[in-house]
């Protein structure tokens, strides 16, 4: 095409605008039709994950779904009133527990919060866990063996570590401080804050937590357990991976549990239909059903939440010696983002 | 008549241009609007680390643009002023770093440094960063530069040189003084771009203002903090504004001969060409080469079956295209009042306007992206999440490469001409359809492609103001990191066909704004000459943006 002679290129160019945009509109305004309701789920987290369930769900019962990804506290404050947003799906407890303590949750139904293991959900019943995480420690056994591995995640500061590990200023991180706080009290998660930045590298995310470990830059590092399934489903088999997962051996913050959550918006439209769907994510014959059972790249090994459904991947939840801990608390984890941010130990 | 009707649709255009960039402004408008406070911002301060990160921010905008300015006018001398073979292939390579999005190419230098020296830690430092940064990012200096070389008065090198016969008197006294306002308005890209990268530098593990801001939100949720920080953010990018403005400078040169110029003399590169020709060739691999790599790993990966969804790669290309077309579009319509404005009516008040389009430019594009949620939701609820407000988006944050290149383009025609078209009868539409449009068209395509290719590598607004449901290709890319690492076997044919889609529009780039690179030093004849209006541009003003 030659765009020598200017207004033939004005006019190709006009119309060829007009029919791209029309195009797009007409895309995105399809959605509502005469089967079910129509349920926006804003989410933060694996797309794939979110795709999946919600998918099988609209198979099963003709509902279908506006899906926003990559959703954040942010964006359904700046909403305001008029939110579109009807379900929270979080990846990590945090972003489900801010909007339930900023009072933008309804209350879970009891049925569906009893179909999930005690203490993953919130103890308000403002939003029922549907899939959870462990926090874990990598390590790579031509660098450093199993027997020579700290008994708990406290010992990690001890001399002998210095310089061995990676960690990352994650959620994940930030999960575990507020929890030690909690429980240990500031003055001494200092001292352990101040001794992981003395001993550790940071490397910024926990999936570099991972590839440095793996690829033989430290001996171990601070992680959670799926990223390192996620890898292995890469590589094609956990047997094709150098680095191991390490669980601490007793009930320790190393081992620290954390849920992805799904709560329900107060401004939703679709109260009855939310908690339905919400029902059908807990219950161990269908979502979490998908969860135990889905391929790497869709369930990212993630924990199923029911009692007596495991992840066919990373094995069963009750396995995993982690602490109780409130994770409403999550929403005002200040303290913890102070002393991290103080120690030069915050992200970003 | 005609003159009261000339001054009316000079007023609408001034009026459009001013609201064009009040519009712009809309944004900043809203940090005000839904607070800041210097308290905040006095808070951030009180921990070490933000110092640090402010501090870092103005090294690596410093340090990655004068890399920058090194490749990039580096580059433009190989392709236009040296008998570098193939001009015109090195030219589309040298520009080729576009059509790669920086966390792509980012988390590529990460991985490959992890697959085959994981101890090194180059990529993930300071300086190694900085380059990799500048590899992205040097086309932005590149392009205007060749533009601007081609324009240089070669009578006026002739005349240093046989004074000062070294080549590189011609060069410090003659090239580099024209060369100013081109490499000012790349360095504007550039640095505006550094200022505002979040993915990039958190994968090459850089703390900036910018990660502090996205942290804040994204990590802590405190989008007070954030907004607060975002407003020390839009003073660096004012400094950067004001600097540039001072590296433009008032430098003119002076013709030594009116009218057409000549092809100008191409340093011999005798026995340099082999060495030459690696080095033109290490830049474009270096900055490419490591996503290619990853690309092509992924794409083999023999140990894992990923079942690629066609369909899905074949719908988010499309929407891609669609978005890059429509914000091209719009853009350079939007652009127009602007930079007509500015070109024609040379003022305090257009400069003042001509500026302020970039201010928006530098704000995180997460922190737009909200404003417009805010805005959107509550004063045109029925466009919210469609593609109409996703392609405002785009259209206030790339804007400022429209105006920039259709400056450009302007720059070659002149006031004069509509006088003297208007003295011989002709209507002012008349004029602009048959004189300055043909004059200006390169510096519009250019402008309106390079929109486009930055529609089509954005994520962070993307992934807020998308309609439901829908996808692109850099959302689909992103999609695939899981565990926040790029899986690169999942990833490889987002990034493939992100990669493919790029290279026609850089192509066309290279081809609109460099008619004359690839015209040997004695090919050019008087009668091909006289066909090209754009043989008679006035020097250096064409790259005065």
């Amino acid at each position: 095409m030659k765009l020598g002679n200017p207004r033939r290129a004005v006019v190709v160019a006009l119309t060829l605008g007009l029919a791209v945009s029309l195009a797009a509109c007409g895309s995105s305004s399809g959605g509502n039709d005469a089967g079910g309701a129509t349920l926006t789920v804003y989410t933060d987290q694996h797309a794939d994950l979110v795709k999946a369930l919600t998918d099988q769900y609209s198979k099963q019962t003709g509902v279908k779904f506006k899906i926003q990804n990559s959703a954040t506290v942010g964006q359904i404050q700046a909403e305001g009133r008029a939110s579109r947003a009807d379900i929270f799906l979080s990846e990590d407890p945090t972003s489900v527990a801010e909007l339930g303590a900023a009072g933008l949750l309804s209350t879970v139904e009891k049925s569906t919060l009893d179909q999930v293991r005690p203490g993953l959900s919130s103890g308000k019943g403002l939003w029922v866990a549907y899939a959870a995480r462990s926090r874990v420690l990598y390590y790579n056994p031509k660098l450093i063996s199993a027997d020579q591995l700290p008994a708990n995640l406290a010992d990690i500061i001890e001399p002998q570590y210095k310089g061995k590990f990676a960690w990352a200023p994650s959620g994940a991180f930030v999960a575990t401080t507020q929890y030690l706080i909690s429980t240990e009290g500031e003055a001494k998660t200092k001292t352990f804050l101040e001794g992981i930045k003395a001993n550790g590298v940071n490397e910024q995310t926990n999936g570099n937590v991972r590839d440095t470990v793996e690829a033989g830059k430290h001996a171990m590092g601070l992680s959670n357990h799926y990223y390192w399934w996620v890898l292995a489903a890469q590589k094609g088999g956990p047997d094709k991976l150098t680095s191991k997962i390490y669980h601490f051996p007793s009930v320790d913050a190393g081992n620290l549990i954390l849920s992805s959550g799904a709560g329900i918006l107060k401004a939703s439209k679709h109260q009855d239909q939310d908690q339905k769907f919400l029902a059908w994510l807990t219950s161990k014959d269908s979502g979490q059903k998908l969860i135990a059972t889905a391929s790497a790249d869709v369930s990212e090994a993630q924990y199923p939440v029911a009692p007596g459904v495991s992840s066919a991947i990373a094995g069963d939840l009750s396995e995993i010696k982690s602490p109780q801990f409130d994770m409403d608390e999550l929403a005002n984890a200040e303290q913890a983002e102070d002393l991290l941010k103080q120690l030069g130990m915050s992200s970003g | 008549m005609s003159r009261r009707r000339h001054r009316g649709a000079r007023s609408v255009i001034a009026f459009s241009a001013i609201a064009v960039a009040g519009v712009s402004l809309v944004p900043v408008g809203y940090l005000f609007l839904t607070g800041i406070s210097l308290q905040d911002i006095r808070k951030q301060f009180r921990y070490p680390a933000t110092g640090a990160a402010l501090l870092q921010t103005i090294e690596l905008t410093v340090l990655i643009s004068v890399l920058t300015v090194v490749l990039g006018v580096g580059c433009a001398l190989l392709v236009a002023r040296t008998t570098l073979p193939f001009p015109r292939l090195f030219t589309v390579l040298f520009a080729l770093p576009l059509a790669v999005p920086g966390f792509v190419s980012a988390y590529a230098d990460y991985s490959t440094e992890l697959t085959y020296a994981p101890k090194l830690g180059v990529v993930t430092s300071f300086g190694g960063a900085s380059l990799i940064m500048a590899l992205t990012l040097y086309p932005y200096v590149f392009l205007p530069c060749v533009v601007a070389l081609r324009t240089v008065d070669p009578a006026l090198e002739e005349v240093v040189a046989s004074l000062r016969p070294r080549r590189v008197s011609v060069l410090w006294r003659v090239i580099l003084p024209a060369l100013r306002p081109a490499i000012a308005a790349g360095v504007l890209i550039v640095a505006l771009h550094v200022l505002a990268e979040y993915g990039g530098m958190v994968q090459l593990e850089r703390s900036t203002l910018t990660t502090k801001i996205m942290a804040e939100m994204l990590d802590y949720g405190d989008y007070r903090s954030a907004r607060s920080l975002s407003v020390l953010l839009m003073v660096l990018s004012i400094a950067v504004l004001l600097a540039t403005r001072l590296l433009t400078g008032p430098s003119r040169l002076n013709y030594v001969t009116h009218g057409s110029t000549r092809p100008p003399q191409r340093a011999s590169l005798g026995r340099l060409r082999i060495p030459t020709i690696a080095v033109g060739l290490a830049v474009p691999l270096a900055a490419i080469g490591p996503t290619a790599l990853m690309t092509l790993r992924g794409l083999t990966n023999s140990d894992r079956k990923v079942s690629v969804d066609w369909s899905t790669v074949g719908r988010a290309s499309s929407t891609t295209l669609g978005y890059a077309v429509a914000a091209a579009l719009v853009a350079t319509a939007v652009a127009l009042p602007v930079s007509w404005w500015v070109n024609r009516r040379p003022s305090f008040a257009s400069n003042l306007t001509e500026r302020t389009v970039w201010v928006a430019h530098a704000i995180p594009s997460a922190i737009l992206a909200l404003a417009l949620v805010y805005l959107a939701i509550r004063l045109v609820p029925a466009l919210y999440k469609t593609s109409t407000v996703l392609i405002a988006a785009y259209v206030i944050l790339f804007l400022p490469l429209a105006v920039a290149y259709q400056r450009v383009g302007l720059g070659a025609t002149r006031r004069s001409y509509d006088e003297i078209a208007a003295s011989l009868g002709a209507r002012p539409g008349r004029t602009f359809f048959r004189i300055t449009l043909p004059l200006a068209l390169p510096g519009f395509i250019a402008g309106a492609l390079l929109v486009g290719l930055d529609v089509s590598k954005e994520l962070t607004t993307t992934l807020i103001l998308i309609p439901y449901n829908a996808k692109t290709l850099s959302t689909q890319l992103w999609a695939t990191t899981n565990g926040e690492s790029l899986d690169f076997t999942a990833a490889a044919p987002y990034a493939a066909m992100l990669v493919l889609l790029g290279i026609p529009p850089v192509y066309l780039l290279v081809r609109h704004v460099l008619r004359q690179v690839d015209v040997a030093p004695d090919a050019i004849t008087p009668s091909r000459a006289d066909k090209r209006p754009r043989a008679v541009q006035p020097p250096l003003q064409t790259a005065d943006f």
